[in-house]
């Protein structure tokens, strides 16, 4: 019995902890050890429903000390998600920074849980920043797609790397559908239609300059809110207010020199 | 915990009893004295670790020691200790860690029958795996007993805390040195009378403190310490009376 638990403490509890985890799965999470090192763990936290974080699929590692567990694991997020930093170290009362309030009777799913908690809180901490909701929702979106760029998280969780692959490739169908609808239409809308907020934001800071880009005929894209007739439009409207305030000025300038005059 | 050596070695008796402290820290007048009052009661020390958790290694060793000896007590605190584990589930503490370290406290404490000997104590309190495990375990019966009797100690704690702050930053995690509170939890958790020896700056002798779990009710007349640690600032070890 002595002999089984020395310098074996840290392998047995972390087996013990993914017997437990694959049993009993925690709510949005999953872990798993890498086949080759048990102390280098990668886990999956999506984000919760009507959080700015839902449809987000966030990787990250843990990596556990050999005196697990009587000293936390750091813990890293790899995914960018408008939260945390990316491959850096971070500071939460579960992790490695904080050896003084760990509690050897802490789980992996008590950490991750632990994690996400504060991931949806707003309280910073080293390691944190902070980005608006519309970031985040971006980076929700976008999670997916840089996950699967990464060999370890398709190897690890293959399953949540299908499912990703599978949305995307619908995604794309949808979108190349989308696109042959619109076909009889203005073909410059197509970088625009990718993202309907952007061409908003766009569209209301940026007016002038767009004018230069607009090389349809100003009646061209009836049928749809086309970016070409958007631009075409503003440089006109710019164009009448130059004249109208030009005719404006020389009305006030007759009149002044006339009211001089009659003076 | 950089090594798993030495947590409570029999190689280090110490029969002098000396202060280990340079005299700036405790006046050379007082020292002699003390000793001298140590050697006139209590035959060796067994050190400890100096680890923040030598309270709960000392109290572990020290204890079961005297159950080798004693098998009535050691069949009653058998089952306080088997039936503590459900306790602190019911507490929140996530159960399958719990019982993992449960476990390994009741294969520690099982050591005492077989029959055990001190060899096979000193070995496996050696074992840094089976060693902090207990120490883990003996936290979580303070923490536990802290959280379940709130209202009594929610004086006796600094700072403005509830009791579970409290429990989670002082007592639950590993390293953090023991009060008077932690000290008064642990033996009212496991019905163990001991008694401390205070070697500090005051007065000519050490002071003696009996931590008696049993105040206050009927038993209390008959609570004899079960055993003796010596208090140095910031240290305890087990005391051995001649």
């Amino acid at each position: 019995m002595s002999t089984k638990k020395v310098n074996s403490t840290a392998t047995a509890r972390l087996k013990q902890d993914y017997m437990r985890i694959m049993k009993d799965p925690v709510p949005y999470i999953q872990a798993a050890p890498l086949p080759s090192n048990i102390l280098e763990w990668h886990y999956i936290v999506e984000g919760p429903e009507n959080s700015a974080y839902e449809g987000g699929i966030y990787h990250g590692k843990l990596l556990f000390p050999r005196e697990f567990p009587f000293k936390p694991p750091s813990i890293y997020m790899l995914t960018p998600n408008g939260r945390f930093k990316c491959n850096t170290r971070l500071c939460l009362s579960i992790s490695d920074f904080h050896p003084d309030t760990w509690n050897p009777a802490w789980s992996v799913s008590t950490i991750l849980t632990g994690l996400l908690s504060f991931m949806l809180e707003k309280s910073p901490t080293l390691g944190s920043i902070e980005t608006s909701l519309y970031t985040k929702r971006q980076l929700a979106a976008q999670s997916g797609a840089f996950n699967l760029n990464n060999k370890i998280f398709c190897d690890l969780f293959p399953e949540i790397a299908q499912k990703i692959r599978t949305q995307l490739k619908k995604q794309a169908e949808e979108l190349k559908k989308a696109l042959e609808s619109s076909n009889n239409s203005n073909s410059s809308h197509t970088s625009n239609n990718l993202n309907g907020d952007a061409v908003l934001d766009h569209n209301g800071v940026a007016v002038g300059p767009g004018g230069g880009r607009a090389g349809g005929p100003l009646g061209a894209g009836g049928a749809g809110g086309g970016g070409g007739r958007w631009h075409m439009r503003g440089t006109v409207t710019n164009m009448l207010v130059i004249v109208g305030f030009a005719a404006f000025a020389f009305v006030v300038k007759h009149v002044l020199t006339n009211v001089v005059d009659m003076k | 915990m950089e090594t798993n050596s030495g947590d409570v070695n029999q190689t280090t008796f110490d029969p002098t009893f000396q202060h280990p402290y340079s005299p700036a820290r405790l006046p050379e007048t007082v020292r002699p004295s003390k000793s001298q009052d140590l050697k006139s009661r209590f035959k060796n020390l067994r050190k400890t670790r100096g680890d923040g958790n030598c309270f709960y290694r000392a109290f572990g060793f020290a204890y079961l020691e005297t159950l080798l000896t004693n098998g009535k007590e050691y069949k009653r605190f058998f089952e306080t200790a088997q039936k503590s584990k459900d306790d602190l589930i019911g507490l929140g503490f996530p159960q399958f860690t719990l019982e993992d370290f449960h476990d390994t406290f009741m294969d520690v404490v099982k050591m005492v029958e077989k029959p055990g000997t001190t060899a096979a104590l000193v070995e496996a309190f050696n074992d840094g795996g089976l060693s902090d495990y207990f120490v883990v375990y003996l936290r979580l019966l303070v923490s536990g007993h802290l959280q379940q009797n709130a209202d009594s100690y929610i004086y006796f704690i600094d700072g403005e805390r509830t009791i579970k702050e409290f429990c989670s930053q002082e007592v639950e995690p590993m390293g953090k040195e023991s009060d008077h509170i932690h000290i008064v939890s642990l033996t009212k958790a496991l019905q163990v009378p001991i008694c401390v020896e205070y070697m500090d700056r005051e007065g000519d002798k050490c002071n003696s403190f009996t931590f008696n779990p049993f105040e206050g009710t009927a038993d209390s007349a008959d609570a004899t310490p079960v055993f003796t640690l010596l208090y140095r600032p910031g240290h305890y070890d087990i005391l051995y009376p001649l």
